[in-house]
This record gives C-alpha cells, sequence and structure tokens, in this order.
C-alpha cells in the first residue's frame, strides 16, 4: 500500500492516489476533500488529513468510556424487580452458558431511583451520572458473542473476536481524519498498564500504522511521560528552533531540483507539524491550565483527571478518545460484587458526571457522542465456587454476553430515552436486541459514515468494522 | 472470512459458545439438505393451475419481499442464496438447499417466513409477512415448487475464471523489436523500452553515477554507500564499474540480511505468538530467529527458490540425507500468531501465508463460503485444512547446530538436565497435592453421595461436582462403592445413618448408634461402631468427619511402611479401607494418569512453566545448540471435511486433502502421503505452476521499482489487471525458472537493465501519457524504510554493529543496540511505536507490500528520542570529524560524512549560523549540527 510518486499535481493527485489505494475510492472522498488538500493546508501523504464524512452526522468526535472487566447492568442502568424479588431462590436460566455455573437469584444491593425529566432509573451507584440521563440513551438489550474477557474486549472494540481487525477508533480516523494535525487522532488512555488483551484493542491492523491509538499512560501527570518523545531532554527550544531552521533550509535546497514530490513536500512539512505538536500536546494535557472549579467538577482522581483530558482532547479536535477505567479488567466481579462494583462506581462517577456537564455547558455535547460499556454484563444469578477461578465466596455474578448495558451521550442520540430491554431477570436481551455489531453501525451513522461503504481492500476483500453483520438502531437516533 | 447469511441472524460463526447452541440449527439445516438432494427439478411437467399460481402470487411475492437481498442478477446472495430464478433456488444458500417441493414442513424457507425458530427469521427486523404471504409460500412448496424462471446461480463463474490471465501456463515470449536498441542493454529492457514506444514515451535518462550506486547499495544491501566507494565508481572509467559494483554488493552478506526481511514481512515474522494460552503462559517464541537466519542465509546463499518453497513448507518430510539446519525453514508456517490456540485459526493463518505469500491467491475468503471472485471453492479450503490439521508442532523443538563440547556446553547441559527432572517432578507435585486434597475433602464426598442426584455414569456428575469444589471420578468410584447398602462391613452404619431425613436427625442418629452398641448387625466392623459412639453426632457432617478421621488414620499408617498400599494390614478395618478406597482404582486415591486428566489444567500449567523455563534456558545460553520450529505429521493424518459457514460444529461433506483445483489441470490427484504437506509443497514449486514465479519476481520487481508489474503482490487473483508492460512478467518467470529458480539471477538482470538506471527526474511530458508510470518511464524516488533508515544512522554514526544472525535484540532498550534492524526483537502482540509510526510491516498476516505514510510522529522521533540523541553524539565525535577544526572545517567534514559530499556555500553559512548559536558551547552545538544533517531529507529518500 505504498502511495506511488505522482508528480503532476502535487498535493491532490498524490493523495487521491492515497486514498484510492486504501480503497476509500471516490465514494467516501467527495471534491471537497480534494479541494482541501489541494489548499496545501495538509500533509500530502498523512492518512489522517481530515477529510469530510460521506454523509453530514451530527457527532465529530467520540470519547468511548470502557468499563473493562464488565460492569453487571442488574445493578447500574437495568433495574430488576423482580430478581430482588425471588432473591434466594433458583431461576430457570440453565438453558443459557455463561463462563462458569451460577446458582440461585441474586438479587440487586443497590436501589434505583428515577431521574432526569425523562425518569430513567439509574442505580445509586451513579448519582452524578445520573443526572444526565436527559442527555442519554440507555441501551438495555445489548449483545455480545461469548462470556469471555478477551474475545470481547475484541468484538466491542474491532467488531471481531480473534482475528486482527482495525479497532473502532481507527476506522473512525480512517474514515474521517483527523481535525488538529497536532495531536494523534486516536488517543487511549490508561493508568498503569495495559487492559485485558493489551494493544490490540486499539490496532490498527492492516490500516496504516498511524491510525493506530496512541497509548497514553495516565498515570503519570508529567506530560514527558504522557506522550513518547514529545520533549526534547537535550535543545532548549530556541535551540531545536535553530536546528528545525537549519533542517528546512538544507531540505527546501535539496528540494529545488525535486520539484513536485509530495512525499518530499509532506517530510519536510512534519518537522513543523511535530515541532507544534510538541506544544500543543503539552498545553492538551496541562491540567493545571484548568480553573480550579472544573478541576474540582471532575475531582482530584485518576479517574476525573481522565475525564478532564478526554474534555481536553475533544476540543481540541481529537477524533477519537478512548478512556479505560484501569488496568486489566476491574470490572470483573466474580466475588463481593456489592464491595468491587461500589468501589468502581465511586472511582468513576464523578469525573463521568462531570465531563458530561462539562461538555454540555461548553456546547460540545452536540457534537462529542459519548459512549459507555464495557465488554458484556453480568449474571442475575449468584456465581458458584469453582476450584482455582473465584474465591468461592457466592457473592458475585459471573460474565454475561446474552445482555447487557451500554449509554451514549450527546453526538445526535435520542436524548433522554431507554431502548430496549432484558427479560424480567436481566439474562438476555428480550425487547430489540442491539448487537456490538449494531452498535458499531449506530456510532459510526452517528458520525456521517455508512458502515457498509467504509471498506478498506485487503486480502482481496473489501473489509468493513461490521464484518457483514451491523444494522444501525436508527430509533436511538434522534 | 466471514460473509453475510440471510437465513441466520448475524452473529459470528467462530465463537466458542456459540458454536455449541448454534449446533442444533446447523444440524437441523444440514438435514434439510439431505433430503432435498434426490428430489427432481421442480419444473418438470407443470399444470396450467401451478403455472398461473406461480405468475400471479408467487413470482410478485418473491419480487417484493426476498430479492433485494437475495439475487444473482444483482449479485447481492445474502447467505450465499439467491431466489431470483429456479437454478439458484434449488441450489439453496451456504447452509443447503432451502426447500423440498411438496414437503413445506421441511423446507427451511417456509420455517424461516413463518419465524418458528426464533434463529431463523426471514425477511428480518421485523419485517415479517402477513399470514396470507406466508401461505402462498406454503402452498408453493407444497404443490412442488414449480419455478419457470431462468438464469444463473450466481457467485464467481467458474469456467470464466480459468480465463483470467494468471492462471495461463507461463510462455516465455519472444523478445520484442525496438527501435533504439542501443538503450535496451538486457532482455527485460526490450520489453520495457517496446511498451514505452508504443506510447511514445521516450525512456529518462540515465541517472548520474553517485545516484546509482546509491539506489543500488540501497536495494541490494539496505545501506548507504559510503564516501570512498561513491568517489572511487564516481572516477572508474571502466566500462564494467557498474557491473563489478553490482556483484560486490550481492556478494556480501548485507544482500540477505536486505532481501531477507522483504520475506519476512511475507512471512508475518514475529518473536512472539500473541495472546497465548493459558493466559499467563510465556508469549514468546523463543527460536523464531533460526527461522530469521534460516531466511538470510537462504537469500544470501542464492537456494533455489523452489527449493526455499519446498523447505518452508515440507523441510522434514524431504528425504535423506536430512539438513538438520533446513528444518528451521518450518518457522514460515509456525511463527504467526496462536490465536490462544484456537486450532483452527492457526490453520487458516498457515492456508493464508501459503496462498497469498507463494501464489498470491486469497484462499482464506473460502473459509466460509465458496470464494467471491476467484474460483476457489470452500471445499478447496479445507482439502488445505485437512492438510495443516494433519500435523503437529512437538513439544520440544530439534536442534539444529552441533554445538562445540566445552566446559560451558556441559554447565548448560546440566542446567538442562535439573529443569527436565524439575518438569517430571512438577507433574508428581500435582499429583501429590490432588491426593492431599482428595483425603482432605472425603467428608465432602460422602455427603455428596448422598445429595447429587444424577447416577455414577452420568455426565453431568463432572459439574456437579464441580459445584461442590469435588472431582467427578473419586465421586463417582464412591457412589458405587457404598452402593452395597446396609450388608457393607464399614459403610453399612453410614448408609443407614444417610438415610435418616434431616428434621431430628440428632435424636433417631443417636438412638440408632445406641441400639447398635447392644447389638449390631452382622458383619459390620466394630472399631466403626466405637467411633461413632465416642462423640454425640448433631448432623450428618458429623458422622462424615467420623469416616473421614478413620480414613485419614489407615492412610497415615500406609504412608508411613515402605509397602504403602500394596501389602495387607493387620487391622480388618484399616485393610477393608485399604482395599476399598487406598489401592489404585479406589475411591480415595487417583492415579498419575487420572490427575493429568481430571487437573488438565493444573497440570498443563506447571508443565508449560517448566517447558518455559527450558526454553528460556536454550535460547539465551550462548553454548545451547539453535532449534528450529518445527511441525510434524501427525501418525494418521486427518480425514478433512468442509465447516458449512466456517463453523466447525457444523461437519459437511468430507473432502481429500488435495492442492487447489485451479492450479492443479485435469489430473488432480488426492495427496497420498501422510498430510500431503510435501506434495502440497511440490506442487506449489513447479515450473507448472502458472502462478508461483510470477508472484515471485513481481515481488524482485516491486522492490527494484518501488511498485509491482501486478500493485497487489500478494493477490493475483481474476480481479487483477495484467502488468501494463506486456510480456515482461512472463519472460521474467520463464527466466527465473530457467536459471534454477535464482533470485540472484533475476535481481542482477534488473538492477543490470537501462530501464533500472534511470533518473528519477519528474517529467511531466511523460506523465501526461503514462501516468501511474505504469510503464517505467522513469524510476521512482524511495523513502528509506525503516530497517534502512535505522540501519543508515547507525552506520553513519560508527555504531553499526555488524554481527550476523543470533537471538533477537531489543532495538528500544537503552544502551541502544548498533546491531541492523533485521536482527530486531519483534513483538507482535505489543510493537513499539517506533516500529509502527514508520510503517513496519504488520507482524500479523503476510505483508506484500508495506505503507509508506509521513506523519509527524515520525519527526518527533528524530528530534526528540534518545537514540537519535546518542547517533548524533557519535557522530560528532567521530575521528573524521572531529579532528576537523571547529568552525568551517568541521562543518565541511560533517557533510562529507554524512552526507558523501561538500556543502554548497549558502549550506555552509546556513550550518554555520546555527553552530553559532551555541557559542561556547562545542559539546552541543557538533551534535546539534549532526542530527540535523541525519534528519535531511537528501539521507531519507533515494533518488
Amino acid at each position: 500500500m505504498k502511495h506511488p510518486s505522482f508528480r503532476t499535481s502535487p498535493e491532490s493527485v498524490s493523495r487521491r492516489a492515497f486514498l484510492e489505494q486504501c480503497g476509500m475510492g471516490f465514494g467516501l472522498l467527495g471534491l471537497a476533500g480534494l479541494s482541501a488538500s489541494a489548499s496545501g493546508a495538509l500533509s500530502g501523504a498523512s492518512p489522517l488529513a481530515a477529510h469530510p464524512p460521506q454523509y453530514s452526522g451530527r457527532a465529530k468526535r467520540v470519547i468511548h468510556l470502557f468499563a473493562n472487566g464488565g460492569p453487571s447492568h442488574i445493578d447500574t442502568f437495568d433495574p430488576k424487580p423482580e430478581l430482588t424479588r425471588l432473591h434466594g431462590q433458583p431461576l430457570g436460566n440453565s438453558h443459557l452458558k455463561t463462563e462458569r455455573p451460577t446458582g440461585a437469584a441474586f438479587g440487586s444491593p443497590f436501589k434505583f431511583a428515577k431521574h432526569g425529566q425523562c425518569g430513567t432509573e439509574v442505580s445509586e451507584l451513579f448519582p452524578n451520572v445520573a443526572k444526565s440521563v436527559d442527555d442519554m440513551v440507555v441501551i438495555r438489550s445489548m449483545q455480545a458473542n461469548v462470556p469471555n474477557h478477551e474475545p470481547s474486549l475484541m468484538l466491542m472494540n474491532c467488531g471481531e473476536a480473534r482475528l486482527p481487525r482495525p479497532s473502532l477508533g481507527s476506522w473512525v480516523n480512517y474514515g474521517l481524519g483527523t481535525e488538529n494535525q497536532n495531536l494523534p487522532g486516536f488517543v487511549t488512555l490508561c493508568p498503569g498498564g495495559y487492559p485485558t488483551g493489551g494493544a490490540p484493542n486499539w490496532q490498527s491492523a492492516f490500516l496504516p500504522g498511524s491510525l493506530q491509538g496512541t497509548y497514553i499512560d495516565t498515570k503519570h501527570t508529567d506530560v514527558e511521560k504522557l506522550i513518547e518523545n514529545i520533549r526534547n531532554k537535550t535543545w532548549s527550544p530556541t535551540e531545536q528552533r535553530a536546528q528545525l531552521d537549519l533542517l528546512s533550509s538544507l531540505n527546501r535546497m535539496h528540494q529545488q531540483s525535486r520539484q513536485e514530490d509530495s512525499q518530499i513536500d509532506s517530510r519536510i512539512r512534519s518537522f513543523e507539524l511535530a515541532y507544534r505538536m510538541q506544544m500543543d500536546a503539552t498545553d492538551a494535557f496541562d491540567l493545571s491550565k484548568e480553573p480550579q472549579h472544573i478541576r474540582d467538577l471532575y475531582g482530584d482522581t485518576v479517574y476525573g483527571r481522565q475525564c478532564l483530558i478526554a474534555r481536553r482532547l475533544a476540543e481540541r479536535g481529537v477524533r477519537f478518545v478512548q478512556l479505560w477505567h484501569a488496568p486489566g479488567q476491574p470490572w470483573d466481579s466474580h466475588d463481593d460484587l456489592e464491595i468491587n462494583h461500589r468501589k468502581l462506581a465511586r472511582e468513576s462517577d464523578q469525573g463521568t458526571g462531570a465531563l458530561l456537564i462539562d461538555l454540555k455547558q461548553r456546547g460540545l455535547l452536540d457534537d462529542t457522542l459519548v459512549v459507555w460499556s464495557g465488554e458484556f454484563g453480568r449474571t442475575p444469578t449468584v456465581e458458584l465456587p469453582t476450584p482455582g477461578s473465584n474465591q468461592g465466596k457466592i457473592n458475585g455474578r459471573d460474565h454475561n454476553h446474552w445482555g447487557f448495558s451500554a449509554w451514549m451521550a450527546g453526538g445526535g442520540v435520542k436524548a433522554g430515552t431507554v431502548y430496549g430491554s432484558t427479560d424480567e431477570f436481566g439474562f438476555k436481551a428480550a425487547e430489540n436486541p442491539v448487537h456490538v455489531h449494531d452498535l458499531h453501525a449506530t456510532i459510526l451513522h452517528l458520525l456521517g459514515m455508512d458502515h457498509e461503504k467504509l471498506t478498506f481492500r485487503h486480502s482481496g476483500r473489501d473489509f468493513r468494522l461490521t464484518d457483514v453483520f451491523g444494522k444501525i438502531v436508527r430509533d436511538i437516533v434522534a | 472470512m466471514k460473509t453475510s447469511n440471510s437465513i441466520l441472524p448475524p452473529r459470528p460463526a467462530s465463537s466458542v459458545s456459540f458454536q455449541a447452541v448454534w449446533a442444533a440449527s446447523f444440524v437441523a439445516l444440514a438435514m434439510g439438505a439431505a433430503q432435498a438432494a434426490d428430489v427432481p427439478p421442480a419444473t418438470a411437467s407443470a399444470t396450467p393451475a401451478q403455472v398461473e399460481f406461480f405468475e400471479k402470487s408467487v413470482r410478485p411475492l418473491l419480487e417484493e419481499r426476498c430479492v433485494e437481498c437475495h439475487s444473482a442478477a444483482k449479485g447481492k446472495t445474502k447467505g450465499g442464496l439467491a431466489l431470483d430464478n429456479a437454478s439458484a433456488v434449488r441450489k439453496g444458500g451456504d447452509t443447503g438447499p432451502v426447500l423440498v417441493p411438496g414437503a413445506p414442513e421441511k423446507s427451511l424457507l417456509v420455517k424461516a417466513v413463518t419465524y418458528a425458530d426464533p434463529d431463523l427469521k426471514m425477511p428480518p427486523d421485523n419485517k415479517r409477512m402477513p399470514a396470507e404471504q406466508v401461505a402462498i409460500l406454503q402452498e408453493w412448496v407444497r404443490s412442488g415448487a414449480y419455478d419457470p424462471r431462468e438464469g444463473k446461480v450466481g457467485g464467481a463463474d467458474p469456467e470464466a475464471a480459468k480465463k483470467h490471465w494468471a492462471f495461463q501456463p507461463v510462455q516465455k515470449p519472444a523478445l520484442p523489436d525496438v527501435r533504439d536498441s542501443k538503450w535496451a542493454h538486457t532482455d527485460t529492457d526490450r520489453f520495457v523500452l517496446s511498451a514505452l514506444e508504443a506510447k511514445g514515451i521516450a525512456p529518462s535518462p540515465q541517472a548520474d553515477r553517485r545516484t546509482l550506486l546509491k539506489r543500488l547499495a540501497y536495494d541490494l544491501q539496505g545501506l548507504p554507500p559510503t564516501e570512498s566507494e561513491l568517489a572511487a565508481f564516481a572516477a572508474d572509467p571502466a566500462p564494467d564499474a557498474y557491473e563489478k559494483a553490482v556483484d560486490r554488493l550481492m556478494a556480501s552478506p548485507r544482500f540477505g540480511e536486505r532481501w531477507g526481511r522483504h520475506w519476512l514481512d511475507v512471512a508475518r515474522y514475529s518473536d512472539t505468538k500473541g495472546l497465548p494460552a493459558p493466559i499467563n503462559a510465556d508469549r514468546r517464541f523463543h527460536f523464531a530467529y533460526s527461522y530469521r537466519d534460516y531466511v538470510i542465509n537462504a537469500f544470501n546463499t542464492d537456494k533455489p527458490f523452489d527449493q526455499f518453497i519446498v523447505e518452508q513448507l515440507a523441510a522434514d518430510l524431504l528425504p535423506e540425507p536430512k539438513k538438520p539446519e533446513a528444518l528451521a525453514a518450518l518457522g514460515y508456517l509456525t511463527v504467526g500468531r496462536c490465536f490462544q490456540n484456537s486450532i483452527n485459526d492457526i490453520i487458516d493463518d498457515r492456508i493464508d501465508v501459503v496462498t497469498r505469500g507463494l501464489v498470491a491467491l486469497t484462499v482464506s475468503c473460502a473459509r466460509c463460503h465458496d470464494h467471491k471472485y476467484d474460483p476457489i471453492p470452500t471445499a478447496d479450503y479445507y482439502s488445505l485444512h485437512g492438510v495443516f490439521s494433519s500435523t503437529e508442532e512437538p513439544k520440544e523443538r530439534p536442534s539444529i547446530s552441533t554445538p562445540k563440547e566445552t566446559p560451558e556446553y556441559q554447565k548448560y547441559l546440566e542446567k538442562r538436565n535439573v529443569l527436565l527432572q524439575k518438569k517430571e517432578a512438577v507433574v508428581d507435585g500435582e499429583v501429590r497435592k490432588a491426593n492431599a486434597e482428595l483425603l482432605k475433602k472425603l467428608p465432602l464426598y460422602l455427603i455428596a453421595v448422598k445429595e447429587v442426584k444424577v447416577s455414577a455414569d452420568d455426565k453431568a456428575l463432572e459439574t456437579m461436582a464441580g459445584q461442590r469444589n469435588l472431582i467427578g471420578l473419586p465421586l463417582g468410584r464412591w457412589m458405587n462403592l457404598l452402593k452395597d447398602g446396609s450388608l457393607d462391613s464399614v459403610f453399612g452404619a453410614w448408609n443407614a445413618l444417610a438415610a435418616l431425613p434431616a428434621e431430628g436427625f440428632e435424636a433417631q442418629a443417636a438412638e440408632l448408634i445406641g441400639n447398635w452398641k447392644t447389638l449390631a448387625p452382622a458383619g459390620w466392623n466394630a472399631s466403626v461402631l466405637a467411633a461413632l459412639g465416642e462423640k454425640p453426632v448433631h448432623a450428618l457432617a458429623d458422622v462424615a468427619q467420623v469416616y473421614g478421621k478413620l480414613l485419614a488414620d489407615t492412610h497415615a499408617v500406609l504412608e508411613k511402611r515402605a509397602s504403602g498400599e500394596t501389602a495387607p494390614l493387620d487391622d480388618p478395618l484399616q485393610e477393608t479401607l485399604r482395599t476399598k478406597v487406598f489401592q489404585l482404582g479406589g475411591a480415595g486415591v487417583l492415579s498419575k494418569a487420572e490427575v493429568e486428566k481430571a487437573y488438565a489444567r493444573n497440570v498443563v500449567e506447571a508443565k508449560t512453566k517448566v517447558q518455559d523455563e527450558i526454553d528460556v534456558l536454550d535460547s539465551t545460553d550462548l553454548s545451547a545448540p539453535d532449534r528450529a520450529m518445527v511441525l510434524y505429521d501427525k501418525p494418521q493424518p486427518v480425514q478433512p471435511v468442509v465447516f458449512v459457514r466456517g463453523n466447525p460444529a457444523n461437519r459437511g461433506a468430507a473432502v481429500p486433502r488435495q492442492f487447489l483445483s485451479i492450479l492443479s489441470g485435469p489430473e488432480r490427484k488426492p495427496f497420498t502421503k501422510g498430510s500431503g504437506r510435501l506434495e502440497m509443497a511440490r506442487a506449489i514449486a513447479s515450473p507448472t505452476n502458472p502462478l508461483t514465479a510470477r508472484v515471485a519476481v513481481n515481488r524482485i520487481w516491486l522492490h527494484l521499482f518501488g511498485k509491482g508489474l501486478v500493485e497487489t503482490p500478494n493477490d493475483f487473483g481474476v480481479r487483477t489487471l495484467s502488468p501494463a508492460i506486456p510480456g515482461v512478467l512472463d519472460f521474467l518467470a520463464a527466466r527465473f525458472v530457467e536459471s534454477g529458480w535464482s533470485t540472484k539471477a533475476i535481481v542482477r538482470e534488473l538492477v543490470l537493465s537501462s530501464a533500472y538506471k534511470q533518473s528519477s527526474a519528474v517529467r511531466n511530458d511523460a506523465l501526461a501519457l503514462d501516468p501511474n508510470n505504469d510503464l517505467v518511464h522513469s524510476m521512482l524516488r524511495r523513502r528509506l524504510d525503516f530497517e534502512a533508515l535505522r540501519d543508515t544512522l547507525l552506520q553513519t554514526a560508527g555504531t553499526l554493529d555488524e554481527t550476523r544472525g543470533g537471538r533477537p535484540i531489543e532495538l528500544t532498550k537503552e544502551p541502544f543496540s548498533g546491531r541492523r534492524s533485521v536482527y530486531g526483537y519483534i513483538d507482535r502482540q505489543d510493537l513499539p511505536s517506533m516500529f509502527r509510526i514508520f510503517d513496519f510491516a504488520n507482524p500479523d498476516i503476510s505483508i506484500g507490500q508495506r505503507f509508506e505514510t509521513t506523519v509527524p510522529q515520525q519527526a518527533l522521533f528524530l528530534m526528540n528520542n534518545g537514540f537519535i540523541k546518542t547517533l548524533a553524539e557519535s557522530t560528532a565525535k567521530l575521528p573524521a570529524v572531529a579532528s576537523a577544526a571547529p568552525g568551517q572545517e568541521r562543518v565541511k567534514a560533517l557533510f562529507m560524512h554524512v552526507l558523501k559530499r561538500a556543502p554548497q556555500s549558502q549550506e555552509l553559512e546556513a550550518a554555520l549560523a546555527m553552530v553559532g548559536n551555541f557559542a561556547g558551547q562545542p559539546e552541543k552545538a557538533w551534535p546539534a549540527l549532526s542530527q540535523v544533517l541525519l534528519l535531511t531529507n537528501e539521507l531519507a529518500f533515494v533518488d
């Protein structure tokens, strides 16, 4: 997929050639895209150059809050009074296989209450998130394929359980480029290490490597440690400027006899972009620039800090920000569900609620799509002891891919609504099931892209995020 | 690769638990197929009523409700099903026929529209047909499904596909006539020039000698020529100076490092396996490097490419004399992702690397359905699947080098022996642990026998046991043991007490035990009764504890004596427990084999852990021999079957292990020897295979000209255009075979051509006629790829370490290695960003051509990374630089060293100005200038 040297009309043609080779062809890229690059504003051979969507979508960017490990829908966004009533009694659910054996009904230890004008019920775990229910659609009928973390994480991120496929964030950047060339277009935040499955969660697979998520370890507060190569430890800014000025003039002299080669020009420009990126990225991650009341709103926690970084990146035009709760799979509560979920919700509720309110007060929520999900939910029945795989406390829940909840806010979703439902116990999606592929199709739709047309030819096939699946859930689009 | 399926709702076909759930519906579909197979064509002898019914009711209904997604004419056949013509309807979809004429109740079509099966609803998404429409279809099928519509079944047309240019035999074309025969230096030039002349384009002038040598050195070695080489070449008047340079560059071992790396892209080379299973197992391939070194060596020795192929696919099956070093070639198959040991994904990866890598066909597209474009039926995929499912990888990999008998080697062997013993010992350890746990839990087993309501041979026993933290096997044995009821001398009392209801247990048990003191049932063991009488029992669990103690005491006695459980004991109770419980096969003991089965996960994990230690020792100890990542044929080859829609739970027709039909000709025969791997290899590495040689020479062309004659090097399928320059691909393919499959011969042929020697200057006149430069009217300017850039920077800084081969080196770790990039450690699970941002080949899939992107992250790396800093400092300290007087002289020296030329006056001025910023800080000034030169486009591009 190398872009050949096209020399007729330096910028536009080579970029078009690149995009064509990337399989985007003319369908995706209108004349507007060509003239934007012909104006010389963008790097010729960068796959990240911004281009307009296929059709106009409400959302321009995505913040994906990933509650990795599988948060329990029954204890958060999907109240099940019937389950509470039958607490301790056997339920007829043996036909649904999950990862491990489970036993009797396990009513939620948490209280639910109606919130907002829409009256969507949310559990006591998320008092701050609940303040924004009027801006979100809660999907209570999510479905995935298997009750195991790795394949389900890959499915939620890449639309495929095991084979290497580009992640949602890579596809979105492939389709739209990014608005701020001084920052990566796809940033993934996780404090202190990788979530289960590691870097493949934000892989670009067969798409160009620059479309892969840039991992940032938000454990650090020091910008230098946050972004690789962002600061020079040897030269002062003035010294580096002098270096780049010389580099630029040497490169221009070299270019004189090599006119009309977009690769040469792109590389010259990339150093200037990099120089500006050093400042912009530093600025984007410098939370000391936020006023005290905003920092208080988000709270002085790692998660709160991540949410605030996410907002700063979003407002600077980063196309896709993914925010993980913690390394591994923290929400995975096979034992001590009540204690763990309380702790995890406490860690994330304030920051998440603040993010929604803050985006809204800045007018950013209109065109920013915030998505919250895990890779699956949890069983309404209590997990039984299994040697070697839990502590045998009989107070947790097993994985459940048959039904779980996710919510989306802003970005053109039908606000203040609940979509779909699980059965009376919360075991399986019953009404209007939304498979992960459907969620992906809908997210792309909200961004102005047709999931069946956002394709990339590789190995003789036109690949897409949703493979051969996925249907847009039009009822949740405003 | 999956495709849409209209019969089933959208779900991947490869997920684990899903298979179990869906198996039932797939079986149902398969049965439908069997029943429909011998039904006569539906069009036979139609009655006027049938015709009228079809035209009036059925045809409009199908048009309105079905054909939108199921049309062969429109090419949209979801689930492989078309409903717009009779043949297509008869053929059915991916899951077989959809209707059984005369039997609507057996027809999937009817089943789907009635929404009877929750997983089989058509039309989908609640667009359910009203009852009267359903009735029409039911009636249509009942009355024989008359269908007069003509049309093709749809999908790839195999006959037309066979005519695709790339499937035709290679025929060496005659050399075309050209006008400018002086320019046409080589045979290749005749083809290029003829095509250019046909379009009225003149070739570009020859590049200058310095440019030529630089181009040549990068293409052949991946490193720049030195200053003195450039000067010597520029000044050499000999007519064969260029040819000598070619020969010199190709003779260097650097050639294999450069060209081997190209091949490693195709081979999706990595030193790690991706997510392993179990998840915490070692993630490294400790011996992948032996494959990498094999590849480099193969290019350096110009191993005939057909032999190269055969060794990579079947080195273990080659006839004597065996060459152990060739075994490393099998890494081509084994260095792929391990997909958490998901065998069908591993096989898919191997089919993919073999077919795209060697014959440029996307065979893995046929995993779930016939290839959409190319003549590759699913049956062919599973024929190859059978080849790979008939192979296995040994736990311990064979050594392929003979180590020197040194004291260090002896030490290594000792360490290894200790580990081997440890590996055996871990199993014994697991056996001891399992038996100790069993002994401790014996009271729980007794209770479980009472409570678990399944028989000993029930499959559910294991699960029931698992829910109690017990093991099924001993539980079953306890069940059988306690069956004897009240007659049993030891357990009679248990059975009697266990029969008591929980309510009022204490009183009734006390009464029973009391009675037994005075009148024990005949044959009951007195010690048991005595033990029961010692303390009051409140619940059955207390009784179980009493038995537990008797068992534990007996076990302790057995443990203490030398003869263990093999010889009789004096005490009658203990003797009974010995024979019934503790002898091998008894309910209180697990044999080694039984533990290995019941605790398979623990045993495997424990063994794997030690095997990992052995692998680490083998791969890090410098005196250890190299090992090969081999695979072998299983003792019995596997009979492959088609997995319908790629779902292993849905087994379709059996197929022979054999080669692809499109490449086999009429005499296609099933493989007969073992897995058939060697036969497959020979079929690929055959001069009559129309693709192998073409694909190979296209790759060579690509790496020399920057763009393949066929632009998709891993896909020569029917959608691929034949090369714009007529004849040249076939000519080179034929010459390749004639030369004994010599890569170097083709490389030499191409670099000696006038076409290759052209300037890369842009010519707008020529571009007007040849806008994509498909005819090679000039050379393409190319940017250094990741390896060439890094190696060049190292060489310029004087820190390149040209040690060859061996274990991989982490390139991003400080202190930074000076080894060539091809020897870097490739971790596919977490590839360092340095590789990614410089467009390194994705190590997960076979890559024929890399991306070439320009992003600011590359610039940031070059500006700020510590690696570049050390290189800039080393460069400034090189004697050739540091010895020059600071100021003009040193600037000149730096230019000469880095860019191999003197600075122009403007450049000199600008450089001096920059150095001036560091007045009084020479220790900063010269590294700063060095870095700038290392970052220049002049260094990064090859004209």
